[in-house]
Order: C-alpha cells, then structure tokens, then sequence
C-alpha cells in the first residue's frame, strides 16, 4: 500500500513521524528532568521549613505555650502548609482535612524509634511531604511534629509543562510534515515539469525546455534533460535537412533528364529501332521518377517543419471546376449541393490541387475508378467527397492508410511514390481542413475534404 | 521574326538542355551562366522576354531581377523551387511578371513563354481593342503600347499595360481576379491571384503620384474596376 503513495504523501508521513518521534523524546527527556528536579527542590524546602516550624513549636512548648497555640504558630512558618503536633499523647491537628490516620505507617514506625524521617505520599491525588521531626528537651522526647506540605503548586507547574511540551510536539508534528511536503515540492516539481515537457516532445514539438531548479541534482537532471531534447532536434533537423538536400541536389539533374529525354523523343522517328525502345522506357520511367523526387521533397519540408501555407479565400464552385478540369474528368461526374452554391473557402491552391488529383487518381488506379465527386455544406464547412468504386477501406485501415509508404510493397507495379495520401494528408492539415474516409452512398469508398469557409478579399 | 529570350541560369546542363528545347520551338535564346552577364546581355540585345532563376552564384536572382526591371519593362519570369512561397513573393516584388516551379519539362515552359508572350505583346490582337482608351485623365493606346496621364506619358511594363487595357476597356464595370488571370497570364481559375495583386499595386503606385491612385478600385470578393 506504501508503494501507491504519491512521493510528496510519503515525504510529508516521513516528515511527521521524524518530528513526532524526536520531540517525543526530548519533550520526555525534558519533563523527567525537570519533575525530578523541581520536586527535589520543593521537598528540601518543605523539609526545612518544618525543621524551622519545628523549633518554633518547640521554643514556644518550652515557653509553656499550649500545645494548640504552639502548633499554630509553628504552621505558619510552613506558607500554607499544615501541621500535626503530638503533644501529652494526644494529636492536635493544624486544620481540617487531615488527621493523625494520615500518617504513613514508615513514618510511624521511624517515630517509634524516635527518628527523623520524610515521605511523599498522595492525598487527595496531590502529591504531600509529611516530615516528621521528634522534640526533644533534654534526652526525653516531649512531643512530636509533623509538617505537611501539599505540592500542589509543584504539580500545577508540571501540568503546564507538560501540556507545553505537548503542544511543542504537536507543533513540531506539522512543521516536519510541512518540511516534508516542501522538500517533496522542490524535488517532485521540477520532476513534474520535466515529466510535462516530456510529453510535449512525444506529441512531436521539440521547441520545450525546463528550467533548472538551484538543487544541483535536480539542475542536473533538468540539464541533462535539456540537452537530450537539444539534441533530438537537432538530430531531427538534420535528418530532414539532408533528406531535403538530397532531393534538391536530385532536382536539378532530373530537371536536365526529363528535359533530355523529350528531346530524345521528340525526335523518336528519326532514332534507329533499338534506340526508339530505350526512348520509350526512359521516358516511361523518368516521369513516375519525378513524382517519386517531387513527393520525397514535399513529405521532406513538412518533416522538416518548414511549411507555411499559402492560404487564400476561393469560390468552391470554380474552383471544383478547374480542379476537375485539371484532372480531364468529366464535369457530369461533379454534383454540387445547394448548400455549398455559391461559398467561399479557405484554400492553399497548389495543395488542393494536389490532394484532389491524388484522390481522383487514386480512385481510378486502386478502386475500380471514380463515380463521382459530390460537394456540400453547412454553416461552416464545405466539404468535397471524392467517391469510388472499390471496396471501401476497412475501419482498421482506415487511420493508417495516411502513413508514409501505407500501401507497402505488394502494390508496387502501380505508379506512386507510396507518400500521395500522407503527402494529402499534410496538405489538409495545413489548411486546417479535414480529410475522412468513409462509404460512399453507393457503396465504394469515400475521401472527404472538408474545407473552412473564409470571407473573400 | 524569331523571338528574342534572356535565359540566366547557372546550371550548364539546364541551361544548354533548355536553350536546345527552345531554339527548337522557335526561339533565338541569349545564355547567361550569371546575373552580371544577363544585366550586360539586356543592354545589347533588344529581348522580348527573360528567365531568372533564383538561386545564383554572384548577385541573386532578386537582384537581377530588379536590375532587368530597371532597364526594360519586358516580361520577367522567375525559376524557383516548388513549394518556396517566399521566394515566388520577393521575386514578385522585385519586379518580376510570372513564375515557374522547377522541375518543369521543356514543353511546359516553352507553352508557358507562348502564353505570356502572345498576350502580353499584342493586347489589340485577341478583341477589338485597337481604339484609344479614355478613362478620366488617363489615355490608353493599345497599338502603341502608350498611356497618358494627364496628357503626360507614364512607362508601364507590358504586363502592367496588359492589365490596364483589360480594365480600361470594360471600365467602369469590374474585371474578376480570375478573368485578368486568363487574359493576361492564360491560367485558369487555379492561377496564383498574387500575379494580380502584384500588378494592381505596382499600377496604383504609378497612378498615385497624379493622384489617381483611389480610381483604381477593388471590389471585394470579385476583382477590380477602374474608374473615370
């Protein structure tokens, strides 16, 4: 159960039982010492007090004083305390509340002998000091006193001691708990922070950095922490820069073979036979090689985060036109809604170029060709539905199929460089619009690009 | 008569693959491996029209661009990478017309070059506009390729006088973005409206100085009108 406490709940327990456990200790150290000491002190002054009440009663029994009178004038020698005086074999008593019974029986029997003695006993659940000292005149003992001193004051001091130590130790109590929650802060709030940013970074945003507490352990970590994150950026970049690099530098000498080879062509007739068949070929493959080049570029620049789209506020109706028109596809095929007659969207129109001529390809390449491309609308959005005749795309391919390379190597007698619908799927995000596949009203498959509406220039 | 081009382009096998391409379609093409040597070629030989491509050892493609603007008011075509938006801007800005994004095969460009050319060099040929163009203060003379401001005459660049012409003509209606797009570049509904936009300023600032810069007026969400 201890291991599912949260470290700042541990420290703050730990702090607690630290606090509790050493105040507990010294505050009990402390109340012995000090009762022991405190009570020492008291009883030696009862003790002389009723050694001086003592004489006094002797003094005055001598003087031929009565017994009574010499009691109470010795009690007042014992500031509040009382008395007992034996005298002619009979008990006189200095005030109510105590007899002769009370008389402890140790104290008794060392009288009998005619000795001197003390004890501390409770009466009435306050501690008492009976000294009992034997008068004598002569070497006959003529009477006997005993001086009786409550500690009451005694205990109440304690009582305030105690209930002193007592809240120090609650107070020492909170304040390791407090202690402990803070110690736990400072060391769990940089974690937490570093925790955070480490989840920023694996939704892909390599910009966060933490600031290094003054612990130097923790600075450490956030340091350490820091630079791994430098360091995989860096890394990043440089993967995407030398990806970009290396298309640019594969741009130029492909801009001069694509242009080579129409050359070559177009003056196919005059090339021998076998030199007609190498025309053929290359420029069969130097076309589907450049889309491969220019889609690697592309997918390359939104690795590299580069990308700034270039947005700008079109009438959907032209534009769906000149996209289809673009594709040479037949307008019967295109169904727009009133709900979209008529809006103005926010496009980027190179990369709605893009994303429509990929899907329409698409859909004659891999799904048996398009049925239709339907626009439509509501309050917000329009959104353009490339439909299909194929099977659909399953639920569970639904999400992957806008990886990079998604459709793998089984459809690689097909032109495409494998990146169309990631490269699509950048482009819509770009937009801010969306993409969703889903089936068509016919039963094929369905990629839908849902546009924001935008107020025209 | 042949066609005179500038081509500046530091790539030896683009630029002599590209030059083949279109001697080929008629062209008689002036090779330029920097931008020194395409700002001294436009001084001794009358061209109709330039390529620049952007990425040049030696002064930049913006700046001989700029440079050629200076000196000519012919078209000025750009050469960039795909996908480098800022690129197509500054190269706007510095003056030049249109843009192409590499790769492109020979065939496109040398149909790209047909396109701008026919129309921006002859704005009479296509519809009955051979008639002098009065709005307000300025006077368009298609056939003359001259215009008057306040019986002045001002320099536009041939796209810059295309425009103008298409604008003029229809005047004070509204030409859309995407009807300049056709008839003075050739694209259709997908050309970059930033062509337009371009133009629109550049002619604006030309008006302004006469004060006349507020009658070339932008309709929102549809095009432009110039009014008398």
């Amino acid at each position: 159960m201890i291991t599912n406490l949260t470290l700042r709940s541990k420290s703050i327990a730990v702090g607690c039982i630290i606090a509790i456990a050493v105040s507990t200790v010294a505050s009990s150290a402390t109340y012995l010492t000090a009762r022991q000491y405190l009570l020492r002190q008291r009883e030696s002054v009862a003790v002389a007090q009723s050694y001086v009440a003592a004489r006094l009663a002797a003094r005055n029994l001598s003087d031929g004083e009565t017994g009574l009178d010499a009691l109470l004038a010795a009690t007042g020698v014992l500031s509040g305390g009382r008395a007992l005086l034996q005298y002619n074999g009979a008990w006189l008593v200095s005030g109510v509340g105590v007899s002769e019974t009370d008389i402890p029986a140790a104290i008794r029997n060392s009288l009998e002998l005619g000795k001197p003695s003390r004890q501390r006993v409770v009466i009435d659940s306050l501690p008492t000091i009976f000294t009992a000292i034997p008068i004598v005149e002569g070497t006959t003992p003529t009477a006997t006193f005993i001086g009786i001193v409550s500690l009451q004051e005694l205990q109440r001091t304690m009582i305030a001691l105690r209930n002193a130590l007592f809240l120090g130790s609650a107070l020492a109590a909170v304040c390791g708990g407090i202690v402990g929650w803070w110690l736990a802060r400072r060391v769990s709030e940089p974690l937490r922070r570093i925790s955070e940013a480490a989840e920023l970074i694996s939704t892909g945003n390599l910009e966060v950095r933490v600031s290094e507490p003054h612990e130097r352990d923790l600075a450490k970590i956030a340091h350490s922490f820091n630079a791994m994150t430098e360091s995989l950026k860096a890394r990043i970049n440089r993967e995407a820069r030398f990806a970009a690099q290396v298309s640019h530098e594969l741009r130029s000498p492909l801009t001069v073979i694509r242009g080579a080879t129409e050359l070559i062509t177009s003056s196919r007739d005059a090339l021998p036979l076998r030199a007609q068949l190498g025309a053929d070929l290359l420029d069969e493959r130097v076309a589907s090689f450049e889309k491969i080049l220019t889609d690697l570029i592309e997918i390359s620049r939104y690795e590299s985060g580069v990308v700034v789209p270039d947005l700008e506020v079109r009438q959907i109706e032209p534009l769906v036109r000149a996209l289809l028109a673009h594709n040479n596809i037949d307008e019967t095929l295109l169904t727009i809604d009133d709900s979209a007659r008529g809006a103005n969207v926010l496009v980027d129109v190179r990369r709605i170029e893009y994303s429509i001529a990929n899907l329409v390809s698409n859909a004659s390449l891999y799904a048996g060709g398009l049925t239709g491309v339907r626009v439509d609308g509501d309050d917000a959005t329009v959104t353009i539905h490339v439909d299909d005749a194929g099977h659909g795309i399953h639920e569970a391919e639904r999400q992957r199929i806008f990886e990079p390379f998604a459709r793998g190597l089984q459809h690689s007698s097909v032109e495409g460089s494998g990146l169309g619908l990631a490269i699509v799927a950048e482009h819509v995000n770009a937009m801010k619009a969306t993409i969703n596949v889903s089936t068509s009203p016919e039963g094929g498959g369905r990629f839908s690009i849902t546009l924001r509406l935008g107020e025209p220039l | 008569m042949a066609m005179k081009l500038l081509f500046v382009e530091d790539d030896h096998a683009i630029r002599t693959m590209f030059s083949a391409a279109l001697v080929a379609e008629g062209y008689e093409v002036f090779e330029a491996a920097t931008g020194e040597i395409g700002i001294e070629l436009i001084d001794t030989h009358a061209v109709d029209i330039a390529i620049v491509d952007l990425r040049l050892p030696g002064i930049s493609g913006f700046d001989v661009v700029r440079a050629l603007r200076e000196k000519s008011n012919i078209p000025l075509v750009i050469l960039t990478a795909q996908g480098d938006s800022h690129d197509v801007v500054a190269g706007l800005e510095a003056g030049a017309d249109d843009f192409l994004m590499k790769p492109i095969a020979p065939k496109e460009l040398a149909a790209r070059l047909r396109a701008i050319l026919r129309r921006v060099n002859h704005p009479a040929i296509e519809t009955d506009k051979s008639q002098e163009i009065i709005i307000g203060r300025i006077a368009i003379r298609p056939t003359a390729h001259e215009v008057f401001i306040n019986d002045t005459a001002v320099g536009f660049t041939r796209t810059e006088f295309k425009v103008l012409v298409e604008l003029g003509s229809v005047s004070p209606d509204t030409v859309t973005r995407a009807g300049l797009l056709d008839c003075v570049w050739g694209y259709d509904y997908l050309g970059d409206t930033r062509l337009v936009d371009m133009q629109i300023y550049r002619i604006r600032a030309k008006l302004e100085p006469h004060g006349l810069s507020d009658k070339l007026f932008t309709v929102r969400g549809v095009g432009f009108k110039l009014l008398p």
